[in-house]
Parts: structure tokens; C-alpha cells; sequence
């Protein structure tokens, strides 16, 4: 029997997620100092959700920077920010939420604490939740509740992301005095958040990723026509289950090779006793060997 | 389907394209900065 | 194995921060926070300072009489030499000019309150960090620098705007910060209020630094539909003064500062439509107007 040699993609996806995770957040003396990066980097956003509230922040959060245009009033639609998102979909997809963000990363730590796990196989009607978020939180809550000069509140890092707790309220509370003064119950309830999506971390798998991100719902829209995708060769294929059995996000990759809640984490491939799954990259349809046109 | 995966694919990333490039003539990548740079305390929900 | 403890260790560090924050708000996250910060060092500085400052006051305030007869006397012009002397020399001087008006033993009197006032200047000014040049003060953030700068409308605006009022209440702002926006009107009241108690409220919005006129059109039209009408100042990003404004993150941030343009107690985040802000800026418009009448 042929030793399997796992995609080093998906053998080193800790380590790819570490260095994403330093690279968004790379301005590191920041955080001793309690000031923000404000080079150029910042008229970019980055791939994964990352506060831009963060001191060490090398870039723009995308669902932060896209809620910043159209909550202002020069602007109701972001264009810049709409286009960016699409160009990362289409060439990633949920490649971005599986390698590339720092949250993912951090609920998937939290996932390795050691604890009794339950399924989110059952919840799944739970996934819709994200794609409203999306919808009223970052889209139209900051288009149409508006003050008097058409201004809009970016009410999904206001009242919802955790992740601006943790990489942006936090580390500047603790070198910050000022700032620290300033927490009040907008702060509370925003760090209960976090606190519930720590502990569901550690319990489910990915709690927020599935659930409540708008960047993954946003990301999970283009999951089938990424440039990036699963291929299963169905010749290698011997429907065991294993693949399914494997995955975290509750996909049957066998049934749906590119399915929206897909974050191309390997963990199947990983499973598969033919060596059946690989990751693909290009255009067309790639996703099994029934159809290899370009 | 009307169009195969590989034409919404390049009409996709042209869109894509274009929208940043239009994004950023109309002064929106400005606007992103200006709002990244600095701590919008609300914003980020501290207070 | 080693990993999931280490990562464990960490995680249940988050969480001991973030539960120390969650719930019971400013104090106990203060805590929780590790002690050796430069805001922490600087606050201890400047408490210091104060007291330092409080002990001019006493001394002041002991020979009121007397000193009232002086200040009365003195030259009321703001000049270059008079800002930058020691305020204890300064005193000196000035009872040197009215020396004729003071018994010998008044004099003496006089003349020992301004050496000890000299000492005490000499004091504040070894606190200031070793690399501090002329603008000890205001390196350290506790002063704000001098600057020469305009209006909104173009008329020109330098230092002798912290001299002519009691105190000045200086607004931090910028154009897409809706939280500062909203306090714009609440600001107009607060200026037509203190005006009455020698005091002036004025704004600086980090947008409209090197008269950058888009910047400034924006902020007028935001002005002008918020209906304040305080004054908005500005000035060269690359100076002392626009360092200090660009040194501000958070937004928006208010200041008070005294007569020589010394910070008065601690920068208030967040806006003033906001009760608990309001009160909090209060406070620091008395502890300044106190200090200006102990003057």
C-alpha cells in the first residue's frame, strides 16, 4: 500500500494559519505602545476578519472598512471594498476562512481545549443566521439608519464582532487609561459575546465561523465558483463515509464538492482511505473527473 | 445553468476588477482609511 | 500535548481579561491590567506635578493680599519670554517692579514666596523626561505645544487662545466619526455656557490639518448643520501642536486645558451627548476654573 502523502496544504494549515494570523497582525511594538498602524497598508483590507481597531493591525478589517463607506454620507454602496471581497471569493472562497483568518484560527485553539464536544449536525438551520447578519447588520442598518447628514452606525462591529473586542478593546484598554475609562455597557455586552463564543469554541466546532460571520457568509456565496476548489475523483472513491464523518462543518464533500459551508480545511482529505479528495486550482469546473474541460 | 462555471468565474473577477477601480476613483478607498487609521471608539464598541 | 497547554494557559488568560472587564467596567480591569505602562508612569508624574502645583497655589493663596496688590501691577502682555520663564522668576520680577508699593517686610515676604514658587518650577521641570527639548510639557502630552494655526474662516489663531480665557475646552474630531458628530450641537451649548464663566470651547478637526480644503468644507457643512458655531482651529501636521493632534486615536477626545495651556486632569473619550462624558468633562472645567481663581 502506497504511504499517503497529505497536500502539504493541508499538513501545514497551522502553521499557514499562524503566519496569516502575524502577517494581518504584524506591527507588533503597537501593542506595547497602544497606538494604531496608520501607513498605507491600511487602504487595503485583508482577507479575514480582522479589527482594524487592532494595534498591530497591517490592514483594513473588509466587513469594518465596508460598513465605514456606506455609513458615510458621501457614500451608500462600497464599491472598492464590494470589489476586493469578490476578487478574494472568486480565487479562494472559503480557502480565506479555512487558512487565512485570525478569528477562525482563535475558535479552532479553543476548539483543541479539552472538553466534552457536541455536533453542530443538528443545528443546522443556524447557518442562515450569518447571511442575515449580513444582510441587515452590515448592509442595510448602515444605508438606512441614518442621522440628519445620512451618517449610519457600522452595526456589526458596534454590537455584534467579537473580534474587535479581542484584538481592539482589549489590548488598547491595557496600555490605554483613557480608553479604559471609556468602557462602558456598550463594552459589556460586546465582551459577553466574545465570552460566548469562547466557550462555544471550545464546546462546537467553529460556532461563529458557521453561525454568525458575515465575511464567511459572504466568502461561502462564492465557495462554487472559486478558482480554488475540491476535486474527488470518483474512480478512487469507495463511499465509505469516512470524508463526511470527518468534516467539522457538517459537508459531504462526496455529495457537494464546493458546498457553501466548505473551508477547504483538508480534515477530509486527511480521512479519505483512497486518497479520493484533493485541492484544485484553476478555471472551470474541476470539482470531479467527469468533467475535466477547461 | 446559462453560462459555465468558468465564464461566471471571469466575469466575476472582472466585476471584481472593475468595482475596486471604480471604488477608488470615487474617493471610497479614502474613506477607508481615514475610518482605519484612527479609533472610532463606538465604532468598535468601547462606551 | 505541550501545545494544547500552553494554548490553554493563554486562552484562559483572555478570558480572565475579559471576564475582569465584562460587568464591572473601569475599575477592576485597571486590576487587572499589568502595572508597568508608560500611561501608568506618566500618570504618576503628573500626579506629582499636581501636587507640586498645588503647593504654588498654597503659597499663593497664603499671602493673598499681597499677591493680589502684584498681579494687579504686572504687565498683562502674554509675551514669548514671559511664557517661557520660570513662573518663580517671573513672580520676582514683577514684585521687583512693584517693590515700591510693599513694606520692607512685605517685600521680604514677597520675595521668599517667589524663590520657594522658583524652586518648585525647577522641580516640575526635572520631572519632564530626559529627551524633552524646549517643549518639555507638551512632548509629554500634558501641555499642548505652541503653535500658530487658523480658524475655519482663515483668521489667524496661535497660543494667546489658552491665555485669554479661564480655561479652554479643545474638542478632537474628524470628519467621518459619527460619534463626534453627534456631539457637535451639545458642544455649541457647552461653549455658550462657559462662556459666561471666562471659558471657550474650541474644536480641531484632524482632517482640516495643512488647511486641507476638503477637509475643511466638510467640516464647516457638518458645523453648520449641527448649528455650532465654536470656534474650529488648525495648524501644520508636521508641527509640535500637529503632532499632538495626530498622536490622538480615539475619537472623539476632549481636552481642558488652563490659562498657559497645561492639560487639566485626564483627556475625556467619548462624546459629551452622553451623561456620564458630560459629568466626567465638568469635573475637569472646575478643577481648571478653580485653579485659575487660586491664581
Amino acid at each position: 500500500m502506497d504511504k499517503k502523502k497529505l497536500n502539504p496544504l493541508a499538513r501545514f494549515r497551522g502553521f499557514i494559519q499562524a503566519g496569516a494570523t502575524l502577517l494581518t497582525n504584524i506591527h507588533l511594538p503597537n501593542f506595547a505602545k497602544g497606538t494604531l498602524y496608520q501607513g498605507g497598508g491600511k487602504y487595503v483590507c485583508v482577507p479575514g476578519l480582522n479589527c482594524y481597531s487592532c494595534p498591530g493591525a497591517a490592514g483594513a478589517c473588509p466587513v469594518g472598512a465596508f460598513q465605514a463607506v456606506v455609513g458615510s454620507s458621501k457614500f451608500r454602496f462600497s464599491y472598492y471594498i464590494t470589489g476586493i471581497l469578490i476578487l478574494f471569493g472568486v480565487l479562494l472562497g472559503r480557502f480565506i476562512c479555512g487558512f487565512l483568518c485570525p478569528f477562525g484560527w482563535f475558535q479552532e485553539l479553543l476548539h483543541k481545549i479539552p472538553s466534552p464536544k457536541l455536533s453542530t449536525k443538528k443545528l443546522k438551520p443556524l447557518r442562515y443566521l450569518k447571511y442575515a447578519v449580513l444582510l441587515v447588520m452590515v448592509v442595510l442598518l448602515p444605508l438606512l439608519a441614518v442621522n440628519e447628514l445620512g451618517m449610519g452606525d457600522p452595526f456589526f462591529c458596534k454590537y455584534l464582532c467579537p473580534q474587535g473586542v479581542l484584538e481592539g478593546a482589549i489590548p488598547l484598554s491595557l496600555t490605554n487609561a483613557g480608553i479604559r475609562a471609556a468602557l462602558g455597557k456598550l463594552f459589556t455586552w460586546k465582551a459577553c459575546i466574545l465570552l460566548a463564543v469562547i466557550v462555544g469554541s471550545v464546546v462546537f466546532y467553529r460556532p461563529f465561523c458557521k453561525w454568525l460571520c458575515p465575511l464567511g457568509a459572504f466568502y461561502a456565496l462564492l465557495n462554487k465558483v472559486s478558482l480554488f476548489q475540491m476535486r474527488v475523483d470518483t474512480h478512487k472513491c469507495v463511499s465509505c463515509g469516512a470524508c463526511a464523518k470527518a468534516c467539522k462543518m457538517d459537508v459531504d464533500i462526496t455529495k457537494t464538492p464546493n458546498h457553501a459551508e466548505c473551508i477547504r480545511c483538508g480534515m477530509c482529505m486527511k480521512a479519505c482511505p483512497t486518497d479520493a479528495i484533493q485541492y484544485k486550482f484553476g478555471l472551470g469546473d474541476q470539482s470531479n473527473t467527469e468533467t475535466t474541460k477547461e | 445553468m446559462f453560462m459555465t462555471k468558468k465564464q461566471a468565474q471571469l466575469l466575476l473577477l472582472a466585476a471584481g476588477v472593475l468595482m475596486l477601480l471604480f471604488g477608488v476613483w470615487r474617493g471610497e478607498a479614502d474613506t477607508v482609511f481615514s475610518k482605519a487609521i484612527r479609533l472610532c471608539m463606538e465604532c468598535v464598541g468601547i462606551g | 500535548m505541550k501545545f494544547n497547554r500552553v494554548t490553554a494557559l493563554s486562552l484562559s488568560l483572555v478570558l480572565a481579561f475579559s471576564l475582569a472587564a465584562c460587568g464591572q467596567g473601569a475599575s477592576s480591569a485597571s486590576s487587572a491590567s499589568s502595572a508597568s505602562s508608560s500611561a501608568s508612569s506618566a500618570a504618576a508624574e503628573s500626579k506629582t506635578e499636581e501636587q507640586l502645583l498645588a503647593e504654588e497655589n498654597e503659597i499663593l493663596s497664603a499671602n493673598d493680599a499681597l499677591w493680589e496688590k502684584v498681579f494687579s501691577s504686572m504687565d498683562k502682555n502674554v509675551t514669548e519670554t514671559t511664557l517661557s520663564t520660570n513662573y518663580g522668576d517671573f513672580l520676582l520680577n514683577a514684585v521687583e517692579k512693584a517693590k515700591d508699593q510693599f513694606s520692607d517686610e512685605e517685600y521680604k515676604t514677597l520675595t521668599a514666596d517667589a524663590e520657594k514658587i522658583r524652586d518648585i518650577e525647577n522641580q516640575i521641570a526635572a520631572l519632564a523626561p530626559a529627551d524633552a527639548a524646549a517643549s518639555g510639557a507638551a512632548a509629554q502630552g500634558t501641555a499642548f505645544p505652541k503653535f500658530e494655526g487658523s480658524d475655519l474662516e482663515g483668521n489667524p489663531v496661535d497660543n494667546s487662545l489658552f491665555a485669554g480665557n479661564a480655561f479652554t475646552v479643545v474638542n478632537f474630531w474628524f470628519n467621518g466619526c459619527k460619534p463626534c458628530v453627534e456631539e457637535l450641537d451639545d458642544l455649541n451649548d457647552l461653549n455658550e455656557k462657559v462662556k459666561a464663566q471666562g471659558g471657550e470651547v474650541v474644536g480641531i478637526n484632524t482632517e482640516t490639518l495643512d488647511s486641507n480644503q476638503q477637509g475643511i468644507d466638510a467640516a464647516k457643512k457638518l458645523l453648520a448643520t449641527k448649528g455650532a458655531s465654536y470656534r474650529n482651529i488648525y495648524f501644520a501636521s508636521g508641527s509640535e501642536a500637529g503632532k499632538f493632534a495626530l498622536n490622538i486615536m480615539a475619537f472623539p477626545t476632549t481636552y481642558v486645558f488652563d490659562r498657559d495651556g497645561n492639560v487639566v486632569g485626564q483627556p475625556l473619550l467619548g462624546g459629551i451627548d452622553k451623561e456620564e462624558n458630560l459629568a466626567a468633562l465638568q469635573k475637569n472645567i472646575d478643577a481648571a476654573l478653580a485653579k485659575d481663581s487660586a491664581k
